[in-house]
């Protein structure tokens, strides 16, 4: 009796359980607010494999009416299990971002130019162009050379009030403290800092440049340059305050891309000296939110910073954050997070392309904003053996693919064709399919009979076999799958072979993977396309592909002394379009994923973040947004 | 003087070891029964899938992704448009290949290792039993995830890796029937008139542990499923486009749970009525040939139930 008495409670209970997680939210309903529609990512150009080739752009995103709140809370997810030890600014971007939301970097994105200002800058990229920047601790800038850049430090910007800097004014010599700190740790990829009595690792430096091609007199010059200024010894670069509002930074290797480098610094106090930046209680910036609370594999909890510098650009009355409270909720698992979302545990979300549909389907009242893609879909080949050094099997195979069906078919439409080797985000080196020559355009085209035909030409007309290592992500896979039925009508056999993240890795960048490497790659800065794809750097670790090709590097080396940014960007073009034809990589279908949030987060339209080359500025733009509290208070 | 007649009970038939077995599995075991029919109807499905199958199991159809079950697709299509019955049913084959290769692997190591381990003793078996004690102290799958990791993912691999880490679990109980097993006057007797240690183990040892390593073979076998589903579920699994049950469960059935529920569901309730028929077979291989296990339900029992109704009848 007993027994049966509990089998009983426990099923009832459960089935209670069950009835109450199926409920619909009715109150929620009847605040619906229209959903963006499944746009294409801006400016690109989508399903564009031929002979149907259209162009989406998309529409104006829409400026959120009525006037900004003060109060509430915003919340996030932060992505990665131990974000809490990456509070030191120096590795911060390794630990989702953290750093953005206490410290200010030197450049930003312009919010003001964004869908929310003038509408510009549709914010869908982790690359916002030279005219979409604007000044944030570097008031203004100027760029002397491409190895050269002055910034002119604002004035008036106070650091939070809270030890060790307790409010002073930010000048430049904390610019150049931070930029030195993180030269000198070890943890910052190791740019080559060593004291001056260190000849050993000075003179193995020399030797190196040398056998690049430098010559004894611009190694000479770089070391008295660094003398002259009292710097340690640096291979790379170097950074000076010149007066308390003017910062020198050099370069050793001049790089077009300059001001992005060095606007990924986070500035914090120089009285950091012997504090442990990475406790959270030490976290000192200029920035919008001053760090309240932080549990391990948890959250952290930020609150207004009363005293922050800037104003909103969009409403110049309003001095910024809106939101009282930031929260960052440490959720890795994307179910986890996706069920967080739907519960309006959290605010916002960037979600894949494949998920849009359910959560729509259960939250209608939802916002979604597809995104630009901030890297590619492709597959490395080694091009150092057979059969791939043959650039008629890699033609070959690259028309073997239905683009055209994977686009429209498996990703919905939420794909687009032409991410690699340049992303549409970057237009100094892109170059849609519709302005591609024919002859780059076709590598694009599913076209079986000339696939074929090429393999014959190149002595294999029964084929080829082959295996193509993958990491465990079930969209790629899918992808992958369809590629190698495809392949099977050129008589190309593809065995697939799933290798653990780690391991797969390992594989890339140790060139040891058997024949092909089927990877997403970050090509979200016009010059990473470059040197971190292939061509550019024969000898570097990017070099996937283990291509060989002089005129690339040819060009790579020309490309970085140039000063003209025009005739760069035609050279860049150029020889991206060169690289297309040869066909160093197989670009596939790119997905772009999407941005969700919740109606009352205000003043948002799906933006993706505010870095200028990657994805620093992720969390940065939450000084922006504020929170419909009277709105939010129906959703609970 | 009263005439006494002393009734001896009906003496039973003989069977075959098997016709024994099983004519004892149908009586006394009906859920192991039931569990047998399943892993029948799993070992046609995996045997004859070409012939079963309906359509393809790894040709894309994307104009027909994400159907719902109908009259041409009785479970439904995944995202790429493959039809979802077909492709349990060839999971079946997956399933069973890991599921007995790796039992049977199971079954060796662990015969090898605890035969070996226990007879000989000493050093030796110090150091098998410290190695045991190491394996079971790291979670199995920990050790899976890293193995396939290392050697990579395929069906061989997991099989392998599945079958000896198994095994290295299983040899205790394997070692504790052989130093049962050795303290027995027989084996002193064969030893005292020259019998080396093979015909010792071969002919004394070996089939006293018969029982045990079919044991351990049934028993494993919902294990073995289960891990191979694990590991697929994690993406170490059969690689793409085999379709494997736990595979089908991650790659597909999570990620289209809200919008094909169909996706979740036909594999997860193959599997879990899989595992538990293969279970339900195992208990009762155990129940029938274990002789330890008696009060009711093993051999001793069942013959005290045959005595019993022989004395009513009688």
């Amino acid at each position: 009796m007993k027994k049966i008495f509990w089998l009983v409670t426990t099923a009832l209970i459960v089935v209670a359980m069950m009835l109450s997680a199926c409920k619909t939210d009715d109150t929620a309903q009847q605040t619906t607010t229209a959903v963006t529609g499944t746009v294409k990512p801006t400016g690109t150009t989508t399903t564009t494999a031929p002979p149907t080739t259209t162009t989406t752009t998309t529409a104006a995103p829409t400026k959120d009416p009525g006037l900004p709140q003060y109060g509430g809370t915003i919340t996030f997810v932060l992505a990665h299990q131990k974000a809490t030890d990456y509070f030191d600014p120096v590795v911060s971007a390794i630990g989702g971002h953290i750093g953005n939301v206490t410290y200010d970097k030197l450049i930003s994105a312009d919010w003001g130019k964004g869908p929310q200002g003038t509408g510009e800058n549709p914010f869908l990229a982790s690359h916002h162009p030279e005219d979409w920047r604007t000044g944030m601790l570097a008031e203004t800038w100027e760029k002397i050379s491409n190895s050269e850049v002055i910034f002119h430090i604002r004035k008036g910007v106070n650091f939070q009030t809270k030890a060790p800097a307790n409010g002073r004014e930010m000048k430049a010599a904390d610019v150049v403290y931070s930029f030195q700190r993180g030269q000198k740790d070890p943890r910052w990829t190791g740019y080559g800092f060593r004291e001056w009595t260190d000849t050993a690792a000075i003179q193995t430096w020399r030797n190196t440049q040398k056998a690049n091609g430098r010559t004894d007199a611009e190694l000479d010059a770089w070391e008295a340059e660094l003398k002259a200024v009292k710097y340690p010894f640096h291979a790379a670069s170097y950074m000076v305050a010149t007066d308390s509002y003017t910062v020198k930074y050099r370069l050793f290797t001049p790089y077009p891309g300059i001001i992005d480098v060095a606007s990924w610094l986070f500035v914090f106090p120089s009285e950091s000296t012997s504090v442990d930046l990475g406790d959270w209680r030490n976290a000192c910036g200029t920035g919008a939110w001053i760090v309240q609370d932080a549990v391990s594999a948890s959250s952290v909890t930020w609150r207004a910073n009363p005293n922050y510098w800037m104003s909103d650009p969009n409403h110049p009355e309003n001095k910024l954050p809106y939101a009282d409270t930031l929260r960052g909720l440490i959720i890795i698992e994307e179910s986890t997070q996706l069920a967080s979302l739907r519960t309006h545990k959290i605010d916002v979300l960037g979600v894949s392309w494949d998920k849009v549909g359910g959560l729509l389907k259960t939250n209608p009242y939802l916002k979604t904003k597809v995104q630009s893609p901030t890297g590619a879909i492709v597959i490395f080949m080694r091009t150092d053996k057979q059969p791939f050094s043959d650039v008629k099997v890699r033609q070959a195979l690259s028309m073997g693919i239905d683009r055209e069906t994977i686009i429209n078919d498996y990703f919905l439409g939420n794909a687009i064709i032409d991410a690699w080797p340049c992303l549409p985000s970057n237009p100094s080196g892109y170059t849609a399919y519709a302005d591609m020559p024919e002859s780059a355009k076709k590598l694009f085209q599913y076209r079986p009979t000339e696939a074929k035909a090429l393999l014959a030409e190149a002595g294999y007309p029964n084929g080829l076999n082959f295996e193509v290592i993958i990491y465990q992500s079930p969209v790629d896979q899918d992808q992958l799958q369809l590629v190698t039925e495809q392949w099977k009508t050129i008589g190309v056999n593809a065995t697939i072979r799933v290798v653990e993240g780690a391991t797969h890795s390992a594989l890339i960048y140790g060139g040891t993977y058997p024949d092909m490497a089927y990877s997403y790659w970050g090509n979200g800065s016009p010059q990473s396309c470059w040197g971190w794809a292939h061509g550019g750097v024969t000898n570097s670790i990017y070099n996937f592909s283990k291509v060989v090709d002089p005129v690339s590097e040819e060009n790579f080396l020309k490309w970085q002394n140039m000063t003209d940014t025009a005739a760069a960007n035609a050279l860049l073009k150029a020889d991206y379009l060169r690289q297309t034809e040869l066909v160093w990589e197989i670009p596939l279908a790119t997905p772009a994923g999407s941005k969700v949030w919740q109606p009352y987060l205000k003043g948002f339209s799906g933006e993706s973040n505010m870095g200028l080359t990657s994805e620093m500025g992720n969390n940065e733009m939450y000084k922006f947004l504020w929170v419909d509290q009277t709105l939010k208070a129906t959703y609970k | 003087m009263t005439e006494t007649t002393v009734k001896t009970p009906a003496t039973p038939k003989k069977h075959s070891l098997f016709a024994d077995f099983f004519k004892r599995l149908v009586k006394e075991k009906p859920l192991g029964t039931l569990g047998a029919l399943i892993l029948i109807v799993m070992l046609i499905a995996a045997v004859g899938a070409n012939f079963i199958a309906p359509y393809d199991p790894v040709e894309s159809a994307l104009k027909d992704r994400l159907a719902p079950p109908s009259i041409q697709h009785l479970m439904g299509t995944d995202n790429l448009g493959r039809d979802q019955f077909t492709r349990i049913i060839y999971g079946a084959r997956i399933s069973l290949y890991i599921g007995l290769g790796a039992s049977l692997l199971n079954v060796v190591v662990a015969t090898l290792l605890g035969l070996i381990s226990g007879y000989v003793g000493g050093l030796l078996d110090l150091f098998v039993q410290r190695f045991v004690d190491l394996a079971l102290s790291i979670p199995s799958l920990i050790i899976l995830i890293t193995l396939v990791g290392i050697i990579g993912s395929g069906w061989w691999q997991i099989t392998l890796v599945m079958g000896i880490n198994g095994g290295i679990l299983w040899t205790r109980v394997v070692r504790s029937a052989v130093i049962s097993i050795k303290s027995n006057v027989y084996l002193e007797s064969a030893r005292a008139i020259g019998g080396t240690l093979w015909q010792i183990i071969f002919r004394h040892i070996f089939p006293n542990i018969m029982p045990i390593m079919v044991i351990i073979f049934s028993v494993s076998i919902a294990g073995n499923i289960m891990a191979e589903a694990g590991l697929s579920f994690l993406g170490l699994g059969v690689p793409p486009p085999t379709p494997s049950w736990g595979g089908m469960l991650s790659a597909e059935g999570r990620r289209w749970m809200y919008e094909a529920w169909w996706l979740a569901i036909f594999p997860g309730l193959v599997l879990t009525i899989v595992v538990y028929g293969v279970n339900m077979w195992g208990d009762a291989v155990r129940d029938i040939l274990d002789p330890r296990l008696r009060g009711g339900i093993g051999r001793y029992g069942a013959a005290v139930k045959r005595q019993q109704l022989g004395e009513k009848t009688s």
